[in-house]
């Protein structure tokens, strides 16, 4: 009876200390909610002030990624290209440039990520559509692209379809690839990518908030005197940065799509960049 | 009866259990886990992708040679026309991020170098390409080096100061002055032109002009000589003496492997302090001058990368001492090989370093050097340094203009060249002639 009694309390006391504690979670992302709306109120204040909308939809990223260093990995790069173009060899023309050859077309690639990829006709067909066939040749070479939506041209003779890569599902801005199909084929492709192996992590748990990212922007948009009136859309990407020895680095960028063109801010140093889109 | 009261029980043991459980994931959300927290910060870090794993920045290369960067940089445009940058170092960095590549590439992909005409460089250089001036030669291999590939084909052991990379046919070449024999070599490489072609397009018409391409009026200058056409702007610098704040001796010491408990010291009259341990000795100037001698057969061991040594294993050594001495302090300045003299290596080799300011050479009182060593059989003898800490300001100073520089050097003949002139006690401007 007295064991009853005991557990009867001890239940009781479990029951207040959860209510408590809930109580406090509750407050504290009570708090956060309030100051992140604060936040926000007062950023669209000084935006609106300075002519500039912020999208109703926008969400303010909170979490930056850490900046990410990756090693080209050459035994991973053999058995991706080899996947698209069948087993290869690799031939080494120094300066960390490797050619690809196999039964269904040749490659090259290079240590800063670059490389172009030749294919014999009937390896991946254009289809009904050349985008479904870019990202099957991305899965074969085992590349992460983002979902931004891809660019699709015509030069006339090719159809090119131009994908973004990512890492972790995070987009690296100035890493694209382009894909060349003709009538029926897809005979080249062409960019750059990340490396494949990570080899650090660099914390960004004290880089600037994102009002000081877009307080900073709106100094640059002052200083250049350019002209936007809204804020469409506002993330954290990548922008990579390489090195002919096959090393290269992920740096986190912010990217403020205006109604005008995007800009690009180092997460970092807060400092807007530029970030060259190539191909 | 029993069976009721045994089910209530167990029903209230699993039910302490989870307000337990659930008491914990509470305390632990409400009370422990701040994300702000320093104390838990790091604890919670290691289950996050966020962790710190180590601190490199490899878009500029884990470099073991401090090899000169390229002082002058000029791009010639599908039109036939140069734009080139030699004084301002933004404008110039963005170029190097631009091409460093594609010539650490074409220097590692090169073929065996032959040997071509003046006519033909000089045509060569009238296309499209990127050509890179370094002001001092440099060991070839080591710019491979200093760039993250290595030079396999290409005379690895020659010097050159000013390469080009052009187009023929579609591939991309690299063409080079040899500062051994002054002959002229062109390289095929692994690269396509198009690799280049398509960042030379990004830069506007310019208006930059080789001194040979000026005809008669310059002729007595060095024909390779650069009218790049910019205001000659500089950034305001001083400078300070180092070794006059609380840089710690010990750890100066420690570079040459002398202990400063096991050394005796003595000071001057002038001032020098002298530390002495065995054969070693380094003396220590109020000026900022520091010598290290070493009077017997032993010295610093140069570490070998193979059964021989190499050039670029003296230099790797002396570079990390460098970046370990007066490359750690000396401020705004970057430093640089300037002058290698290895006519009687491997038995001995001298390798001088200088500093860079903004990118362009400073020129020390008495013509000294920011480092330098000699290497005899392997083990470096002798250094000397001068400790010099620069910081850039937001003034500037102008200097004479290109032409009227040019105009006054013709006469005698020879290359001028703007650098900064370190006065001791303040920093300026001159014009030199190379």
């Amino acid at each position: 009876m007295d064991k009853a009694r005991v557990k009867n309390f001890i239940i009781c006391i479990l029951f207040l200390v959860n209510a408590f504690l809930l109580v406090i979670v509750l407050e504290s992302y009570g708090e956060e909610r309030r100051a992140y709306l604060y936040r926000r109120e007062a950023l669209e204040k000084v935006l609106e002030d300075n002519g500039i909308s912020l999208n109703s939809e926008i969400k303010l990223p909170e979490k930056i990624p850490p900046q990410i260093s990756l090693k080209r990995d050459m035994k991973n790069e053999l058995d991706e290209i080899s996947a698209l173009i069948g087993e290869c060899k690799a031939e080494d023309l120094g300066g960390n440039i490797y050619f690809y050859s196999g039964p269904d077309g040749e490659a090259k690639f290079r240590g800063t990520g670059e490389f172009e990829i030749l294919l014999r006709a009937g390896v991946i067909r254009k289809g009904k559509n050349p985008v479904e066939s870019a990202v099957a040749a991305l899965k074969k070479l085992g590349i992460e692209y983002s979902d931004a939506s891809p660019s699709i041209e015509n030069d006339g003779q090719n159809i090119i379809v131009t994908l973004s890569c990512s890492l972790d599902k995070t987009p690296v801005y100035n890493s694209r690839i382009s894909f060349y199909f003709n009538s029926e084929n897809l005979t080249l492709i062409i960019g750059n990518r990340p490396q494949s192996k990570k080899y650090s992590a660099v914390s960004s748990e004290n880089y600037p908030d994102s009002v000081t990212v877009l307080m900073n922007f709106l100094e640059n948009i002052r200083q250049t005197g350019e002209v936007c009136s809204k804020i469409e859309k506002l993330e954290i990407g990548y922008f990579l940065n390489s090195a002919v020895s096959g090393d290269c680095t992920l740096k986190p960028v912010w990217c403020i799509q205006t109604d005008a063109k995007p800009y690009y801010i180092d997460a970092q140093t807060g400092v807007p960049v530029t970030v060259k889109l190539s191909p | 009866m029993k069976d009721k009261s045994r089910f209530v029980d167990s029903a209230k043991n699993i039910l302490i259990l989870f307000l337990l459980i659930s008491a914990l994931f509470l305390f632990f959300k409400a009370v422990l886990y701040e994300p702000d927290s320093i104390i838990f910060s790091g604890f919670f870090s290691r289950f996050s992708d966020n962790r710190e794993i180590v601190q490199p920045d490899v878009g500029q290369t884990s470099e073991t040679i401090l090899a000169a960067k390229p002082v002058y940089v000029l791009v010639t445009t599908e039109d036939g026309s140069h734009y080139a940058v030699k004084y301002s170092s933004q404008d110039r960095e963005k170029m190097l991020s631009q091409f460093s590549s594609a010539l650490g590439e074409a220097l590692g992909s090169s073929s065996s170098p032959a040997e071509i005409s003046l006519a033909k460089w000089k045509q060569a250089l009238g296309g499209s390409g990127v050509f890179f001036d370094y002001l001092y030669p440099q060991l070839i291999s080591s710019i491979a080096l200093s760039l993250g590939t290595e030079a396999k084909g290409i005379a690895s052991s020659d010097f050159s100061r000013r390469l080009f990379l052009g187009n023929e046919n579609g591939n991309l070449i690299l063409y080079y002055i040899s500062a051994v024999s002054g002959k002229i070599f062109r390289c095929e490489t692994a690269l396509s032109f198009s690799t280049l072609a398509s960042k030379i397009s990004e830069y506007p018409m310019g208006n930059a002009k080789f001194a040979f391409e000026l005809g008669g009026a310059y002729e007595n200058l060095d024909p390779f000589f650069i009218f790049s056409g910019e205001t000659c702007d500089l950034r305001a610098a001083g400078v300070s003496n180092p070794l006059h704040g609380d840089y710690s001796k010990s750890a100066l010491l420690n570079v040459f492997g002398i202990n400063i408990r096991a050394a005796s010291e003595y000071s001057e009259a002038d001032g020098s302090i002298v530390y002495v341990e065995g054969e070693k000795s380094l003396r220590i100037e109020s000026s900022g001058r520091v010598l290290f001698n070493v009077t017997g057969k032993s010295g610093i061991p140069v570490r070998h990368s193979s059964e021989n040594l190499t050039i670029n294993d003296c230099l790797s050594a002396c570079s990390e001492i460098v970046r370990t001495s007066v490359g750690g302090i000396c401020g705004d300045a970057e430093l640089g090989i300037a002058d290698i003299d290895s006519s009687k290596f491997p038995s001995e080799i001298s390798v001088n370093f200088r500093y860079f300011l903004d990118g362009l050479p400073v020129i020390l009182p008495n013509g000294s050097y920011a480092a330098s060593f000699s290497v005899d059989s392997g083990f470096i003898k002798r250094a000397e340094f001068y400790f010099r800490q620069y910081s850039l300001s937001g003034d500037a100073l102008v200097a004479l203009p290109e032409k009227q520089a040019a105009a006054i050097v013709m006469a005698s003949g020879g290359e001028p060249v703007l650098v900064y002139e370190d006065k001791a006690d303040s920093v300026s401007y001159s014009w030199i002639v190379k």
